[in-house]
């Protein structure tokens, strides 16, 4: 009776997590491919689920994040890609960094604005290679100063307030991650 | 590190990657996978709510982002019609006078025994219907009363008052003016004069014209030349219509004035004829008489 019994709350976990972080991550996939694409004075469109992703790894356990990190990427790709996509790979990246590094820092919002940086880094990386995948050999300089940098700059900035949204949802699921809930 | 030799690390690289392929390889190919528009379908109704959403967030940043812009390119916009505006007033202006200035030399072509000063009409007799008018020539510019004025179109008036550097004409439509006149088709002579009540409409009137005068409606009528003001031969107007003076055995005609009194033209300008020689020859400038 008690392996059932252990079981049974591993299984409830597990759906409790894919409901929660399923709505999440579908509900910012279809924010970024539709409401973010649309604000036109922004300089580039945030990966707010790469931030998501980031938020997961350091409220949920490297597991989890790395499911969603695959999961995001699937939808953001399915939602808003087109043609050779590298984000399940990259969100898996990022979750894994993420969580990696949440170890080390003290669980604060600040140090989760930090943690964005690195994250949103692999984001940038993951999309040079895309280009150059895409387009040949693009120039690193113009590349760096019309995409990548407004893109890592929109995505830290915008994924800020997902460190409170993923924390609330953390507490729905009774996540066991580095940061206190 | 044992989480990077568990096998379910394993297997999460090995889906990412298939979830990177496969998806990149159908795209390659030009085809979609079911998962992928399957998700696009639930996910529309969605999306579609997010971007009427961005689309009124972005309206309403761009009220403050594109607001010195807008006002900039206004302001450019302006002061571009403006100047169009001055532009097209300047040519309306050239060509009122060139306009202008072909109507007098046609005058001076047409009867070389004129000697001719143009004037300007600077003010009006209140009313809608203006039939006394001052021009800017007086007597320091040689104009005497009784001086005939008339445009490109036919007679005008005559000088009734003058002053240094101004005089008054009284129009053709006005009760105190009288003229003596022909009709061109058959030389039916009558005089012109102005009525108080034709002339709200901006007509005036042929009088003395005998009951069996062959007279009809679109004859055009001539200044005859027998009194002292104007020369012979000035287009007065048209006949536009006849009846039988209720007091004589004669005929009274109506007449359109050849000049359109209320729209002079954008110049306002006239010609005052200072002096006429009836045999063609050099001009008399003595011809009007005080």
């Amino acid at each position: 009776m008690r392996p059932h019994r252990r079981n049974d709350i591993n299984r409830e976990a597990v759906i409790k997590r894919i409901l929660v972080w399923g709505a999440l991550l579908f509900i910012l996939a279809v924010a970024q491919c539709s409401f973010f694409t649309g604000l036109t004075f922004m300089p580039a469109v945030p990966n707010i689920l790469l931030g998501a992703v980031a938020a997961i790894s350091v409220f949920d356990t490297q597991r989890s994040a790395a499911v969603c990190g695959i999961a995001a990427g699937f939808l953001g790709d399915a939602l808003g890609g087109s043609g050779i996509s590298l984000s399940p790979l990259a969100l898996l990246v990022v979750a894994i960094v993420s969580a990696e590094l949440s170890k080390k820092l003290i669980p604060n919002f600040f140090t989760w604005a930090v943690l964005l940086i690195p994250a949103s880094l692999i984001g940038s990386v993951f999309t040079f290679v895309n280009l150059f995948i895409s387009f040949g050999r693009p120039s690193f300089a113009s590349v760096f100063k019309s995409i990548l940098l407004p893109e890592l700059l929109m995505t830290v900035i915008c994924s800020l307030p997902l460190f409170f949204i993923v924390k609330l949802c953390a507490r729905l699921i009774d996540a066991k991650g580095k940061f206190k809930i | 590190m044992k989480f990077y030799r568990s096998k379910f690390f394993i297997i999460c690289v090995a889906v990412a990657i298939v979830l990177v392929l496969v998806p990149s390889a159908l795209s390659v190919f030009g085809y979609t996978d079911l998962v992928r528009s399957g998700l696009k379908t639930v996910a529309k109704p969605f999306e579609w709510c997010g971007s009427k959403v961005s689309e009124a967030v972005s309206g309403f940043v761009s009220v403050f982002t594109e607001y010195d812009k807008l006002k900039e390119e206004n302001e450019e916009l302006r002061e571009a019609l403006e100047n169009a505006e001055n532009k097209a007033y300047e040519n309306s202006v050239i060509q009122a006078e060139n306009d202008w200035l072909k109507s007098y030399l046609k005058v001076k072509t047409d009867h070389p025994q004129f000697a001719i000063t143009d004037a300007t009409i600077v003010s009006r007799q209140a009313g809608n219907y203006a039939t006394v008018l001052t021009l800017n020539r007086g007597t320091v510019h040689g104009i005497k009363r009784n001086m005939s004025v008339i445009t490109a179109d036919g007679v005008f008036g005559y000088v009734n008052e003058v002053g240094l550097d101004w005089c008054k004409v009284v129009s053709l439509v006005e009760t105190a003016s009288s003229v003596s006149a022909y009709t061109d088709r058959t030389g039916t002579v009558g005089v012109v004069e102005g009525n108080s009540l034709l002339r709200e409409d901006g007509l005036c009137r042929m009088t003395y014209i005998d009951a069996s005068a062959d007279i009809k409606v679109g004859d055009k009528v001539y200044t005859g030349g027998n009194g002292k003001i104007y020369p012979d031969g000035l287009l007065i107007g048209e006949v536009v219509s006849i009846e039988a003076d209720e007091y004589s055995r004669t005929l009274v005609a109506h007449i359109e004035p050849a000049v359109d009194f209320s729209d002079i033209g954008a110049t306002n300008k006239v010609m005052i004829i200072t002096g006429y020689n009836t045999t063609g020859g050099t001009k008399d400038e003595t011809s009007p008489q005080e």
